[in-house]
């Protein structure tokens, strides 16, 4: 018993370490500005207020648009999950059912290039987009998004179909499916938590991401959570105060998207990696 | 043979996209290597390999190559320590631990440029709260973002605290597929935890460490943001990694020619540290081709 | 009839839409209150031009540079932008703006430019730049300060003063258990320090170019400066290397620091507080040293693309509209009151700009920091034009900057920081 309470212990520490930033910008996002810039901080807003966060909903023009933010980076989100899980489940289902000679290496390369350099890509990206116009779109940052995290998708998805016997598949043909039936009806629901696990995996990943954003997105109206947060601190000036309030609010639709859903996040992740 | 057309016509949409945003910048990239360009656009004069050699002739850059690798190692160590031991912590199932696991995962949401702010705000010697509490215990403000030696490290571990919630889950994935039954036989053996961990766990996850050793090198080698945005390489150049020196170079220095060439070798680093690590260190299942 | 009324109020309004013209222009400058004088501006111009649209997007700082060269090269730049003369530099370099001698010459005649502020945009004979308004530094200080350790609210007027000033109040609080610093002096990788440093190389006249262009910044008085920047920086916080503007403003608002070389943008925020313990001087010279500091001229350029859409016309107007002084007041005065401070002569001494309630609640401040305008200088500019365009890149790759922190980190000897970084500008300007 008491190695449990030590166990407990150990693990609150190690908790402690791990969201003690987050639970800073919490507190802090209900301190006065005044209370901000003091050089005696303390852990708690000695006189809390909620100035920040009305200032958030209150001050909105198309050029800071917090809401707007959020609501932009669910629609770049959701839409880049969909897209990337549709053209990976089909590149994925090809590579487990129609492989080559060398098919196995060419995943493998898949998951390299996911992760080349995006700096010196920036200029030629955005020179591409220009000249399909979808600069300062939406769709061109979905667009874009959806290159990067797909191959990614692929090589996780490729192990669960993978793991689904081709005779399951078979068997449904026989009793007269066609074969896209039988993929739908039979394979994809085994690849559930597949999919899930690489939908979170896409989301997250462009909720956060900041470099590729800036450099395609300029209208006010049209930004990102990411950027909408840039503008807050600036050389000059930071705007603690919203920047806090924003960053605590901005993590809520994530834990309302990743909670429920994490237990499928985590067995996902553990049959994609561990089949590889 | 129809098979076969089949499969290629389902990669299309992916492998499309692929050459489209990467594939096709990345020529584009070497080609500037080869130029004389300030901006990557408009004319260039063709000067062969020149910005090659200048490059390794610039101790900044072939100390970037270096940092790039401590950089890298340093990160890969305690990625794979710490989200190890904190999953044989939390691997277990009651209410407790599921809160805990989730709770964990935060640090992995907060975008990027939010991190690197705070911990500049924390870390600060006079007024952030972790020096706060360090002059509190009777101790002189420590220099975290300004060190010639330690500001390095401390990114480090910023990065690392990034990624730990996911390099955790993935491990408490890997744990919670290893049957109780094995560590149920072992006791009976009388084998300790350490044992159990060593003949049992370890070589159960093997292929998740793997898994999380390369998701962690190739987002630690390609790290920009928190370095950029918290010492733009500095002090004294102590944190120029590669990926920053070629921002700097591009868009600071105006020398698209020579960013270019620096971010070909470094693409090059990438794919080849990526085949070493595939061939050399691969779990052994992961080699067989499977046939259907 | 309400048919033919839905249908007449349809065709005004698409005769309307489709006579306006809309021109965008990006600016840098983020935090909520100065995209809302922005906009004030913008409506206040709309009322009066309503067939022109105008829009503001904002580009913070950081992104300026990627951002303008990539859609100069994927031709989507707006109609103008607002800049500095690095950028500037850079939008001329890659052929993307067009030459505004004729609207500064009308505005000049108008309003009167304080010349040094238009100089740095005058490039191989022709003006690419338009100042709408500058940034002076002064030495800022908190009064109360001064006065519990120096017993006098009078600032240091030469450098040793400062010294001696910021080393009093240093060990005194220190002795007292306080730990104020008598400085605040950043020496981080970024142009926050090169602006601090530049303001004590301006007072011994370091200069980077000669007329020609000629790289004479390895000098005696460059030595001089960046020795006694080194001397200083003991007396500032600890953790300065890794300092930025967010660090030293943090620091000077919480009451850390008594003194610093700065813009005066911080009224605003200790005008909100509802604190008035602030106020600045002429930054300190040595007694052989000259009076000077930098200044730091924003200006607007107009794109090519505002040309080939026809919207030069409309570009001009509104500009023409936002230096008349009262209207330039909105983006100085309310905008970053004390930071951006007027160009022109009449905006200057225009009531508009002085019975702003925060100016006027700083009033001696900001007296202080227009006098200093005309003592200002910009480093890579001190002869006036901008004779040699690796300036950009100079200031960009944060050569002093680097050198500061060789400095203070006591990497390289004053001696050796200096050379090395000259030898640096000489390989830069030489590819």
């Amino acid at each position: 018993m008491t190695k449990e309470i030590m166990r407990k212990i150990i693990v609150l520490v190690v908790l402690a370490i791990m969201i003690f930033p987050f639970f800073w910008i919490i507190s802090s996002s209900f301190k006065s500005f005044k209370e901000i810039m003091t050089m005696d901080p303390s852990v708690f807003p000695k006189d809390p207020t909620t100035a920040h966060y009305h200032s958030l909903f209150s001050i909105r023009n198309p050029s800071k648009d917090f809401p707007a933010n959020i609501m932009n980076s669910i629609i770049v989100g959701i839409s880049t999950g969909i897209i990337s899980i549709f053209i990976s489940v089909l590149g994925a289902y090809s590579l487990a059912r129609f492989p080559f000679k060398g098919s196995a290496t060419f995943s493998k390369m898949l998951l390299v290039v996911y992760v080349l350099p995006g700096i010196p890509l920036l200029l030629p990206i955005y020179d591409l987009l220009a000249r399909i116009r979808l600069v300062d779109t939406l769709p061109g940052l979905i667009l874009v998004y959806t290159a990067i995290n797909s191959p990614f998708a692929v090589w996780l998805l490729r192990s669960f179909f993978e793991a689904v016997p081709i005779e399951l598949e078979e068997a449904a043909r026989v009793d007269g499916a066609s074969g896209l039936r039988a993929f739908y009806s039979i394979t994809l629901p085994l690849c559930a938590s597949g999919i899930v696990t690489a939908f979170m995996f896409v989301f997250v990943s462009t909720w956060g991401e900041y470099t590729l954003a800036q450099l395609i997105i300029t209208e006010g109206a049209k930004k990102t959570v990411p950027l909408g947060l840039a503008t807050y601190m600036t050389d000059q000036y930071i705007e603690w105060g919203p920047l806090l309030a924003a960053t605590t609010l901005i993590v809520v639709p994530v834990l309302i998207f990743f909670l429920p859903l994490s237990k499928y996040f985590i067995s996902g992740l553990s049959a994609g990696a561990l089949k590889e | 043979m129809r098979s076969r057309f089949k499969g290629f016509l389902l990669l299309t949409p992916v492998l499309s996209l692929v050459a489209l945003i990467t594939i096709l910048p990345i020529v584009n990239m070497i080609y500037n290597s080869l130029l004389k360009t300030q901006f990557g656009f408009g004319k260039g004069e063709f000067i062969g390999l020149s910005n090659y050699v200048k490059l390794f002739n610039d101790e900044v850059f072939v100390g970037a190559v270096g940092k790039s690798f401590i950089w890298t190692l340093e990160n890969l160590l305690i990625q794979l320590t710490i989200p190890l031991l904190i999953a044989l912590l939390l691997n277990k199932q009651t209410k407790f631990y599921r809160v805990t696991k989730s709770l964990i995962l935060i640090p992995w949401v907060l975008p990027m440029v939010v991190i690197s702010i705070v911990w500049r705000w924390l870390l600060e010697p006079n007024i952030g709260f972790v020096n706060h509490l360090i002059t509190n215990m009777g101790f002189e403000p420590v220099n975290f973002m300004g060190s010639l030696n330690l500001t390095f490290h401390v990114l480090v571990l910023i990065n690392s605290w990034h990624f730990i919630p996911f390099g955790t889950i993935l491990m408490l994935a890997a744990l919670s597929t290893v049957p109780q039954s094995l560590y149920d036989a072992a006791k009976v053996d009388g084998a300790g935890s350490f044992k159990q961990f060593i003949y049992i766990t370890f070589p159960l996850i093997g292929k998740i460490i793997w898994f999380v050793g390369l998701l962690a090198f190739m987002w630690s080698f390609n790290t920009f943001d928190l370095i950029w945005l918290t010492t733009q390489g500095g002090p004294s150049n102590a944190t120029m990694t590669l990926p920053t020196y070629i921002y700097k170079l591009a868009f600071k220095m105006y020398d698209a020619g020579r960013s270019s060439a620096a971010a070909f070798i470094s693409t090059l680093i990438l794919i080849g540290v990526g085949v070493l690590y595939f061939t050399l260190l691969s779990p052994k299942s992961d080699t067989e081709v499977k046939q259907p | 009839m309400k048919k033919v009324l839905f249908v007449s109020i349809v065709l005004l309004l698409a005769t309307f839409i489709m006579a306006q013209t809309t021109i965008v222009f990006w600016h840098h400058e983020s935090p909520a209150h100065r995209v809302a004088a922005f906009q004030k501006a913008v409506e206040l111009f709309q009322q009066e031009y309503p067939d022109i649209k105008v829009v503001q997007q904002v580009v913070p700082w950081g992104d300026a540079w990627t951002k303008t060269l990539a859609a100069i090269d994927a031709g989507t730049t707006p109609d103008f932008q607002f800049s500095l003369p690095e950028l500037t530099i850079t939008a001329y370099q890659a052929d993307a703006i067009i030459p505004l001698d004729n609207i500064i010459n009308e505005i000049d005649e108008k309003y009167d430019f304080v010349d040094s502020q238009l100089e740095p945009y005058m490039i191989d004979g022709n003006y690419w730049g338009i100042p709408i308004w500058t940034m002076p530094m002064v030495l800022i200080y908190r009064p109360s300060i001064l006065e519990e350790y120096l017993g006098t609210s009078e600032p240091p007027k030469n450098w040793n003063e400062l010294l001696l000033a910021a080393q009093e109040i240093t060990l005194k609080s220190a002795a007292e258990g306080e730990k104020i610093y008598g400085i605040g002096l950043t020496a981080g990788n970024n142009l926050c320090t090169q602006e601090q440093v530049y303001t004590v190389m301006a007072n011994v006249g370091v200069e980077l170019f000669d007329e020609d262009g000629n790289l004479t910044f390895d000098s005696p008085e460059t030595l001089r400066a960046v020795e006694f920047y080194k001397d200083l920086f003991k007396f500032s916080p600890p953790g300065a290397t890794g300092w930025a503007w967010g660090e030293i403003e943090m620091n000077f608002s919480a009451g850390k620091i008594a003194m610093m070389p700065y813009f005066g943008g911080l009224q605003k925020r200790f005008y909100d507080m509802g604190n008035y313990d602030l106020d600045g001087a002429p930054q300190p010279f040595p007694i052989d040293g000259q009076r000077g500091s930098l200044t730091y001229p924003n200006d607007i350029h107009i794109f090519k693309s505002a040309r080939e859409k026809g919207h030069l016309d409309e570009v001009y107007k509104f500009i023409r509209f936002i230096m008349r002084p009262e209207i330039n007041a909105i983006f100085t005065a309310q905008t970053e009151p004390g930071s951006f401070v007027p160009i022109t002569v009449e905006a200057q001494e225009s009531d508009a700009y002085w019975n702003d309630p925060i100016i006027s609640q700083f009033e001696h401040l900001n007296r202080v920091i227009v006098n200093e305008i005309n003592y200002g200088k910009l480093y890579g500019f001190e002869t006036g034009s901008a004779v040699n365009l690796a300036i950009g890149g100079i200031s960009g790759g944060n050569l002093l900057a680097e050198m500061i922190q060789n400095v203070v980190t006591g990497k390289y000897t004053v001696e050796k920081a200096v050379s090395e970084t000259t030898e640096k500008m000489r390989e830069f300007i030489e590819e």
